[in-house]
């Protein structure tokens, strides 16, 4: 049989996400800090940023206005609720509705088709079929309602209690409901219902009764999880005696799945309904069901094929409103979260109107920006950025730049690090340089050089072939960035193999090589193992050999070491460092930490809310700091800090994109700011040689060095 | 690599006690004398008694259990009350038609569905991408034996392509077989294929996300080397678990698909039973398909531990 | 420099009154599934802690630092009660935490509050900034209604949050104003000590010193205790009294604050110190040198399967052959507190292992005392 039960939120229709991350995963997520932060796009999921972008970011709603909102945004599910509101309506009243009685028999007019006093045919005993659909109704309410009460009213309680209480109740329950999963579902029923005879109601109660066991696992399976949570927790730790925890925090944030299965187990019962009844199973002759009426009409499909279309297209309207009223369900509810994403397809279709136009108007704008009070990169340099913006298109029709205008370059054999909070625009920065910015972002201005060659303007081909020769890249989470599914020696060869056509057998070799030049022990034995036989550090080792594979002349390390301990820390920097000296590479080195910055860059470029705000060598920076945001970083450190004193803080957060300042994005957190700073947007400028800066003021502070 | 998959069989011993366990005592308890039923309406006391001890109804319920099992045990799943057909015999001289029917269908059900998720994941909201949605969401909503029904409807009697109903087995005509197979394949396929297709586009999609995707595009690969290499292969992962649970629905969609096209398989076995309650042949019937329903789950966890590399034994 | 700021005055602080929390030969195992399929049904035991001890007073902030697997995370979750505990004691005001059954007596959970590091997951999302904050209010004091809400409110401004936020949902806020939270939640109960549990770890750096400084402020004002669990010796070294260092569950070093940064004794502090990256490239610069010198490019070892004798002596650049054996036990620290290595206490080979640290010190203010009398 086909009706299959909704697994408690594991597949991919499942539920919203149990605990999930940052809700909506928006800007405002950009989740904190460098350890909890996604690496690559910096925790910038375009999409999610184009949804929330522009605008306030939240309005202050309850969540069941916000539930309401998002049910009443998608035009087919209101649709689909107002069929089932309809049937229900006819089913209740269908004595008055019905043109005929249901069980009239007529059999000098049987097995008619449609005709104007029989509008849908009649049946074999020359019943009108129309009333008889309307009858049907009755028995699929019915049904939908006997099932459903006795599965919630039995499965939620066990469910609940055995997640929660666990230990043996647990394992009997769960051992009994793998038997049950152990068999198809039509043949547990069949058992059930073997039991207790057929006939609607008996089958209804065994269609209960076992579909109760989809509530037992989903909530078990939630409350489990919800157990885990660390709010959960920290609620023990305040004190919550275990009820309230259930009720206040467990059960809240479980009762979506909750209603979620409710309204995909009402589709499971009516096709289950009319799978019984086609059976024989269910409702038994002459009550007028859907699924009895296919049967019937399955003998006399010979004389009157049409007495099998209506109670079929009113099985399958039924359930797809059904469905679909439980899709717009799943995807409205949610915990208090923000305002859900736009469903995929409004997100396309913003983008498919307007975003070129919209992009192309930015691109106009950032071109005029930045003027050239400063030294253009030497044309020496390996890689040249310059005036580099990177803008998203808004669902609101607007556009969100959240890279702009960003300058900087890299010399051959030089480590220069992009330094900058969570949401400066580091992370984005690098996938400009790659090519590889989600869309629907775009590169709507600058130019990203290498090696004198226009990045920007090569074709789709051309630049991946930069990519893995060129440029090779390296990522926060080593072991994420690995493909679980394959050895970490053909990952490495990959690339020898696209772009340098080495045989399957040389480029095993070289990976060998390879392996042992990035100080993998044993490294014969490790090119045939998987990523997650591997540590962080051995992983980010792999990661490193893999981006070296076609000696690359720049070597683009987002965060390589941030998700490490800082001892194996220290080891990967160390490596990295031996090897851009044997290999003469550069590395663009993109971190958070100016420790690390300190440790391995010869220069540095500081970024905050999309621009680059100050560039100098590592030396001139520390030391002669000349952006106070610069300056406010290097203060907060502890270790600037003399033991018992204060820390010293840059008030205020890094603000979210959509909330950039005018004039100097810096100017709310900065304590030399001036009216003048507040208005004016602000061009880089450079005092003395090499050392270029975004600050109006820059000539006239004193700021403090790096201890 | 043996021994592992002997200890799992071992383990699911268990499991196939506690199945028969549970079905015979809740059938025995539940009122209803087949005796009585079997013995007709004119049944004297003596017949009725003669007729109790031919089912072994006279002796304790644990006596009766343990009897069956020691039986069942040795292949002899008792005999029917109404047939005097043995169960076994009559439960392995209709499982071809279903096995045939089911194996058919898991075939043509994974290849279409996974092959329409990739389809359309490739190229979400592109017009084969949303046929594809739409012909899923459709057939989500249209039970089996309702497809089953038109296609007879249409291939059948308007058209008469195929055979409306009936089943020839394969060793008689490999032609007949499949002739009389096709509408019922194509029924009982389209329900899974539609889910399949869904779950695929999704775990593809989810798949294009993660990290390692990003570094194979930074390596440069071409797309279709991305997409094949390294999205499709663990995209795929979990959809193998999700075929395993897909045959156990296929094995109860084949009853209801066979009813349609008068099928001789296990379906129209257990319905007559249940009909009837025929408790031998009932018992016989669950505990077949759990042994079946059990060996296709280790199967599929062996395959699983073959395409997964993180649980393959190192 | 700061880095050994031995020299300075001792800053104000609030008095360190009496033992407060009690932790004697604590260990704690997980066994871990390893898996769910036919290839994979064993099961693994991780020794999360081993042994520890440790006491913390009255007011005190004591540190614990420790990379990954090195069970510092495991130690806080037991203190409160949110792992079980295999064998030791844990007392806490005289109270035997470890013979409690699982329900713990309110007045218990009332002297240990909790931070975690996650603000995003720590923080019940369907509940309001009022209701997260007066929970402990409702449990503990029976505050409802306004009495309730009034308190809130003084909370929310004790750690720097806006009146108006009460009734906002946890995801309405960044991660260093979700943290401020669940400080505001904790001190709710008005508890003696707070387990904050890598409390800055996922915060920017211009965030971190604002919630560090807030934790600082609050315990001058409160008296309350802090265990302070970090990776981030640099920021534990300056919110510590003392400090802890684990690795692989066991505690190798504690001693006071300065002491271990100044002049750490066990090789795997000197280690983690040497590897901590300094926002200076002239001192990052001898720093490097002092590491490369030291280094032995070991990876960790697995907590599942630690080494034998000292669980450092695999990476250790001063392994000695009874290392490799013999655990060895707390002895005292030149310059305070103690330290489990060979190098130190009776018989010990005398290596000039600890001096190390100041032939390699980056600053150049004088050496502390008691440092270079080693044993």
């Amino acid at each position: 049989m086909s009706f299959t039960l909704p697994d408690g939120g594991s597949g991919p229709s499942g539920g919203p996400p149990p605990g999930g991350p940052p809700p909506g995963g928006m800007p405002g997520g950009m989740p904190g800090g460098p350890g909890g932060m996604p690496p690559g796009m910096g925790g910038i999921a375009p999409a999610d940023l184009v949804a929330s972008g522009g605008g306030t970011p939240y309005q202050t709603l309850s969540g069941r206005q916000r539930f309401w909102r998002r049910l009443r945004s998608r035009p087919e599910a209101m649709t689909a609720a107002a069929f089932l509101v309809f049937l229900v309506l006819v089913a209740i009243f269908a004595p008055q509705v019905a043109p005929k009685d249901p069980y009239d028999q007529n059999l000098r007019d049987n097995l008619q088709g449609p005709s104007s006093q029989y509008w849908l045919g009649t049946d074999q005993l020359g019943r009108d079929v129309l009333s008889r659909i309307i009858y049907g109704g009755r028995v699929a309410i019915q049904s939908m309602m006997i099932a459903t009460v006795i599965s919630a009213v039995i499965g939620v309680p066990i469910g609940i209690a055995i997640g929660f209480i666990g230990g043996w109740l647990d394992r009997i329950v769960m051992r009994i409901l793998e038997v049950l999963y152990a068999l198809p579902q039509l043949v547990v029923l069949i058992a059930i219902i073997g039991i207790m005879g057929p006939g609607l109601r008996n089958a209804m109660i065994a269609l209960g009764l076992f579909m109760s066991t989809a509530y037992i696992r989903l909530l078990r399976g939630e409350v489990l999880a919800a157990r885990e949570d660390l709010y959960v927790d920290s609620a023990r730790v305040i004190g919550s005696p275990t009820r309230k925890i259930m009720f206040k925090h467990v059960l809240p944030n479980v009762l979506p799945t909750l209603l979620v299965t409710m309204t995909l187990l009402v589709g499971a019962v009516l096709l289950a309904e009319a799978g019984l009844s086609f059976l024989g199973l269910g409702a038994q002759p002459p009550q007028a069901s859907w699924g009895a009426m296919l049967q019937e009409s399955l003998t006399y499909i010979g004389r009157q094929p049409f007495l099998a279309v209506p109670p079929g297209i009113i099985i399958v309207i039924t359930i797809m409103a059904v469905n679909l009223v439980g899709d717009a369900v799943r995807d409205s509810v949610g915990r208090g979260m923000p305002p859900a994403p736009p469903r995929r397809r409004r997100r396309q279709a913003v983008p498919e109107v307007d975003a070129e136009a919209i992009l192309a108007e930015a691109a106009k704008e950032l071109s005029a920006f930045g003027s050239a009070r400063f030294e253009r990169a030497p044309d020496t340099a390996l890689l040249a950025v310059d005036g580099l913006s990177v803008s998203f298109p808004t669902p609101q029709g607007g556009v969100l730049t959240i890279l702009q205008g960003s300058t900087f370059h890299v010399m051959p054999g030089e480590t220069l690090g992009l330094v900058g909070e969570s949401g400066s625009g580091k992370s984005m920065t690098a996938l400009a340089v790659m090519g590889l910015i989600p869309s629907p972002g775009q590169v709507v201005a600058g130019s990203v050089k290498l090696n004198g060659i226009e990045l920007t303007e090569l074709s789709d081909n051309d630049l991946r072939k930069t990519r893995g020769t060129e440029i090779g890249m390296i990522f926060q989470d080593p072991m994420s960035s690995m493909n679980p599914s394959m050895t970490v020696g053909d990952q490495i060869g990959e690339a020898l193999r696209i772009h340098k056509g080495y045989s399957k057998k040389a480029a095993r070799e070289r990976a060998t090589d390879l392996l042992d030049l990035v100080g993998v022990p044993d490294p014969s034995r490790r090119v045939r193992a998987y990523p997650h036989e591997m540590s962080g550090g051995m992983a980010q080792r792999c990661m490193i050999a893999m981006a070296l594979a076609c000696e690359p002349k720049l070597l683009i390390a987002d965060e390589p070491t941030t998700a490490l301990d800082v001892t194996i820390q220290g080891q990967v920097l160390d490596l990295l460092r031996r090897l851009k000296d044997e290999l003469g590479m550069s590395i663009l080195f993109i971190t958070h930490d100016l420790g690390v910055v300190a440790e391995i860059c010869d220069r540095a470029a500081v970024m905050y809310a999309g621009q680059v705000v100050e560039q100098a060598t590592v030396n001139e920076l520390f030391t002669n700091p000349q952006h106070p945001y610069t300056e406010g970083l290097l203060r907060a450190m502890p270790q600037n800090t003399l033991m018992g004193e204060r820390l010293r803080t840059i008030p205020g957060q890094v603000p979210e994109p959509w909330a950039w300042p005018t004039g100097c994005r810096y100017h709310p957190r900065c304590p030399y700011a001036q009216d003048a700073c507040t208005s004016d947007s602000i061009d880089m400028q450079q005092l003395i040689p090499a050392h270029i800066v975004r600050c109006r003021r820059a000539e006239e502070l004193q700021l403090e060095a790096a201890q | 690599m043996l021994k592992l998959i002997v200890t799992r069989l071992l383990g699911l011993i268990p499991l196939l006690f506690l199945v028969t366990f549970l079905t015979f005592f809740l059938l025995s308890v539940t009122p209803g004398d087949p005796a009585s039923t079997a013995c007709g309406t004119d049944c004297t006391q003596e017949q009725l008694d003669a007729k109790r001890a031919e089912f072994g109804l006279d002796k304790p319920l644990i006596g009766q259990y343990v009897t069956w099992l020691g039986n069942a045990l040795q292949g002899d799943l008792g005999e029917s009350y109404f047939s005097s057909q043995g169960v076994t015999d009559s439960i392995v001289s209709r499982f071809g038609a279903t096995l045939s029917i089911t194996i058919l269908a898991t075939i043509v059900g994974t290849v279409l569905g996974v092959g329409m998720g990739i389809v359309s994941a490739m190229r979400p909201n592109s017009l084969v991408d949303r046929t594809v949605t739409f012909i899923a969401s459709l057939s989500q909503a249209a039970p089996g034996f309702l497809i089953a029904i038109y296609l007879v409807l249409l291939f059948a009697i308007i058209w008469n392509l195929f055979p409306a109903t009936g089943y020839v087995p394969f060793t008689e005509s490999p032609y007949e077989w499949f002739r009389h197979l096709v509408l019922p394949v194509i029924a009982l396929s389209i329900a899974p294929a539609a889910g399949l297709s869904r779950q695929t586009r999704a775990s593809l999609a989810r798949t294009m996300g993660q990290d390692y995707i990003r570094t194979a595009n930074a390596k440069g690969l071409p797309r279709r080397r991305v997409m094949i290499r390294h999205a499709l292969r663990n995209a795929l992962i979990p959809i193998v678990t999700v075929v395993g649970l897909q045959i156990a629905g296929l094995l109860g969609g084949a009853l209801l698909v066979e009813r349609v096209f008068a099928i001789p398989g296990l379906g129209s076995l257990a319905l007559t039973a249940v009909q009837q309650r025929d408790i031998p042949v009932i018992q016989g019937f669950v505990l077949f398909t759990a042994v079946i329903i059990v060996l296709v789950n280790t199967a599929i966890d062996i395959v699983y531990g073959f395409v997964n590399p993180k649980v393959r034994p190192s | 420099m700061s880095i050994s700021s031995l020299d300075q005055p001792e800053p104000a602080r609030p008095p360190v009154g009496d033992v407060l929390l009690d932790v004697e030969h604590l260990t704690v195992e997980f066994t871990q599934k390893r898996g769910e399929t036919v290839f994979d049904r064993g099961r693994n035991v991780i020794h999360a802690v081993t042994d520890v001890s440790f006491d913390i007073h009255q007011g005190e902030t004591l540190g614990l630092v420790g990379e990954s697997g090195s069970g510092k995370s495991t130690t806080g979750r037991a203190i409160l009660k949110l792992t079980p505990v295999k064998s030791g004691t844990i007392r806490f005001d005289g109270q035997d935490l470890t013979a409690m059954a699982k329900r713990v007596p309110l007045e218990v959970r009332k002297g240990i509050q909790v931070v975690f590091q996650d603000p995003y997951s720590s923080l019940n999302p369907s509940m309001v900034v009022a209701d997260l904050v007066g929970e402990g209010l409702e449990v503990h004091f029976g505050l409802k209604g306004a009495a309730r809400d009034e308190r809130v409110l003084s909370l929310l401004e004790s750690v720097g949050l806006a009146r108006h936020y009460m009734e906002r949902y946890p995801h309405e806020f960044s991660g260093g104003q979700r943290q401020r939270i669940a400080i505001a939640r904790a001190l709710a109960v008005q508890p003696q000590m707070i387990v904050l549990d890598e409390p800055v770890s996922s915060l920017d750096v211009s965030t971190q010193s604002q919630v560090v400084n807030l934790l600082e402020d609050l315990q001058a004002e409160l008296g309350v205790a802090y265990l302070f669990v970090a990776h981030d010796l640099s920021v534990v070294h300056h919110v510590s009294h003392r400090i802890a260092v684990m690795y692989l569950g066991r505690i190798v070093e504690i001693g006071p604050s300065d002491r271990i940064w100044g002049a750490p004794a066990h090789p795997y502090t000197q280690m983690l110190l040497d590897s901590v990256p300094f926002a200076n490239p002239t001192a990052q610069a001898s720093k490097r040198e002092a590491r490369l010198a030291a280094a032995v490019d070991i990876d960790l070892p697995s907590p599942l399967n630690p080494p034998s004798g000292c669980p450092f002596h695999t990476r250790c650049p001063h392994v000695m052959d009874v290392c490799k054996e013999v655990m060895p036990g707390m002895t005292d620290a030149p310059g305070g507190g103690q330290v489990a290595c060979h190098l130190f206490g009776d018989g010990s080979v005398a290596v000039a292992a600890p001096s190390m640290r100041l032939d390699a010190d980056t600053s150049s203010s004088p050496a502390p005392s008691g440092v270079d009398t080693t044993v």
